[in-house]
């Protein structure tokens, strides 16, 4: 997978491309989430527009960022899920845990 | 390789351009001295000639000319023109020719003579020289002789201007009050020996030229066939070795020369790119071999690991239900497909009491030994906890506690956990982040979802699992799934998904359990077609009160 990231009303907006189900894939996940949290950029978007498939270990990691980023006083929130994701995040009932938008700028006016 | 050159860049050509050059130096060399020495040699022949014209003029022209034989010395005159190959000769007389410009001194002179010897008056008249020639009066102002060169005819001419001077023996026809009294003018040529002599030379030098051109023609053959033609060799057979990876070839010594001094060192350059080779090839034998005992290692770590997770396998196996408790109201079936040897899914179904039974699936983030530890954990927490206590919901959640104590931060499980009363149907459950079974009724065909109430457990901490319960009505059938199944993908990446499962529970409604978890396995590799499994695949189904008929 691929992560680029950029900064729009001062919301870090990482964009994610590809699957999240090797562990290379987990590997630049977390990396890339730590790599904001050292920067001090501690309200963090998650765009999974491009996102195919997140297998249960992917699902792990990104539990734990959340988690990361809230000890530390951030805010961790979700965009564009597509509809298998939106399903699973639903039984999951992991959308009590971290805020899930359906559209980018949903999420980025949240954060105000 | 190097492109090659042209011809003057070559060492032939250079040194053909070096011997040009040095051979036109040696003919404009030869031309200069050639000219140089034909010029003395005239120089030499007209001074022999000058000084024999003016010995004859003196010693036997004069005393006749004194003694006024005119005849007589106009004949020698002849021969001697003749026998010298002289063009012309004259004398002219300066002073005393008024004397015979008339009759009155002819006479005179005769009379003098005592006899009459001058017969006319001039015989040599004054043409060839004019009067106012600066080297005649020269000579006249000087007494000196003028030698000087004319071309005449397309051919040296020298002339002599030779004064004749006025003696006492003179001054009865001349008289004394003049110094010079005539002046001998003679005009020749080189004779025909002189000439061959030269030409000898010339040719003697032409010959010269030739033979010193043939001998740089020669040295130059030499040259390429000694030095340049076995460098050019030298080079061929080094790029032949290069070339054809022939590094046990070497160039052949047979001169003794400097050139063999090149071959040797090119030899041992050879030598150490064959020796460098050999210690290659070793060293890739011996990376080979160590590549193989490397392998061989592995495998024998892998067979290890292999046969380690084999026992784990069945271990697991073991662990999983053989016999399902079974009365006239419920009926269980399962079924389980692991990706790896061991899989992170399980399921059981335990016996509780007054009548109830305690239903679960289980499904531990990630796969293979890490998930199956996870599971087993739960199977061991469930079924001791769990028979315990009654509500599933805080059965979970004490599950949910101990896990995220014991497994990595990123790990958790998915759950269902039912307790079904076999007598009412009646059902409380905690479903805690897992896909949600489908219940289809099998004589409506009407299928239902069970809802989620709790999220992924042992990841959150402190976190709450709810209660929810469920009545079975008559013919329904329960099928707990792990993500597994939704998620085996075709080659596409198209998923088997939720729908497909639904649809071919309704469609099979009429089959027995086995039969059903059949027809859904069978369903879902024709999804996939020859793709792999990614995900551990577990089925368990529940029949209640079925009657076998199809409403």
């Amino acid at each position: 997978m691929k992560i680029s990231s950029r900064t729009e009303n001062g919301v870090t907006i990482l964009e994610l491309l590809g699957n999240i189900k090797t562990p290379g894939d987990m590997e630049e996940f977390s990396s890339a989430i730590q790599a904001e949290l050292e920067r001090k950029n501690l309200k963090l978007l998650l765009n999974f527009q491009e996102v195919g498939f997140v297998n249960s270990s992917g699902l792990g990691r990104l539990v734990l960022a959340s988690k990361k980023v809230n000890e530390i006083g951030g805010i961790m929130k979700v965009s564009g899920l597509a509809q298998d994701l939106d399903e699973l995040f639903t039984f999951t009932r992991l959308k009590e845990k971290i805020a899930v938008f359906k559209t980018e700028a949903d999420a980025i006016r949240s954060f105000q | 390789m190097m492109k090659p050159h042209s011809f003057f860049k070559t060492l032939k050509g250079k040194a053909a351009l070096f011997i040009l050059a040095l051979s036109l130096f040696g003919m404009v060399t030869l031309v200069a001295v050639l000219m140089k020495t034909t010029r003395s040699m005239q120089m030499e022949f007209q001074n022999a000639k000058v000084r024999l014209v003016e010995d004859f003029v003196m010693g036997t022209l004069r005393p006749i000319m004194l003694a006024g034989h005119g005849d007589m010395m106009s004949e020698l005159m002849s021969n001697y023109k003749d026998i010298q190959d002289i063009k012309r000769i004259e004398i002219v007389r300066v002073n005393g020719i008024e004397a015979f410009t008339d009759s009155e001194t002819m006479e005179k002179v005769n009379g003098i003579l005592g006899e009459k010897r001058f017969t006319r008056r001039l015989k040599y008249a004054r043409q060839a020289v004019p009067a106012d020639d600066p080297f005649f009066a020269k000579v006249l102002a000087t007494g000196e002789k003028v030698i000087t060169s004319r071309k005449t005819d397309n051919e040296n001419m020298v002339e002599m201007i030779f004064p004749i001077l006025n003696e006492e023996s003179c001054y009865g026809c001349h008289g004394s009050d003049h110094r010079i009294r005539g002046v001998l003018v003679s005009t020749f040529a080189m004779t025909k020996e002189d000439r061959h002599a030269i030409n000898d030379m010339l040719l003697l030098s032409v010959v010269a030229f030739i033979v010193m051109l043939g001998t740089s023609f020669g040295a130059l053959v030499f040259f390429n066939m000694m030095v340049a033609g076995r460098i050019t060799g030298i080079i061929r057979r080094v790029n032949e070795i290069v070339t054809h990876d022939r590094f046990d070839a070497r160039i052949p010594l047979d001169s003794g020369d400097e050139l063999d001094e090149l071959g040797i060192a090119f030899n041992h350059f050879i030598a150490s790119v064959e020796l460098y080779r050999h210690a290659e090839e070793r060293e890739k034998e011996r990376l080979e071999t160590t590549v193989r005992e490397r392998t061989r290692e592995l495998q024998e770590k892998n067979d290890f690991i292999e046969a380690d997770l084999m026992v784990a396998r069945r271990i697991q196996q073991k662990l999983l239900p053989e016999k399902f408790p079974e009365n006239a109201n419920i009926v269980f079936h399962a079924a389980y497909l692991p990706c790896l040897h061991l899989g992170g899914d399980y399921y059981d179904v335990f016996e509780m009491p007054n009548g109830h039974v305690g239903v679960f699936i289980a499904d531990a983030s990630g796969h293979g030994s890490s998930a199956a530890l996870i599971v087993a954990i739960v199977k061991s927490l469930l079924s001791t906890i769990g028979k315990e206590i009654g509500s599933p919901g805080y059965v979970v959640q004490r599950v949910s506690n101990i896990l995220a104590k014991l497994t990595p931060d990123d790990s958790f499980c998915t759950l269902f956990y039912g307790v079904v009363n076999t007598s009412t149907g009646g059902m409380t459950y905690s479903l805690a982040g897992h896909p949600p079974p489908i219940v289809v009724n099998r004589h409506t065909g009407a299928a239902r979802l069970l809802e989620s109430n709790g999220s992924l457990v042992g990841i959150f901490d402190f976190d709450r699992f709810g209660d929810s319960v469920f009545i079975f009505k008559p013919g329904d059938r329960l099928l707990a799934y792990t993500d597994g199944i939704v998620e085996a993908a075709n080659k596409k990446g198209e998923l088997f998904g939720g729908k497909r499962l639904v649809n071919v529970l309704e469609e099979n409604r009429g089959l027995s359990a086995p039969l059903v978890i059949e027809a859904v396995l069978l369903a879902m590799k024709n999804h996939i077609g020859g793709e792999p499994l990614t995900d551990d695949v577990a089925l368990l189904v529940m029949d209640y009160q079925y009657e076998g008929k199809i409403a």
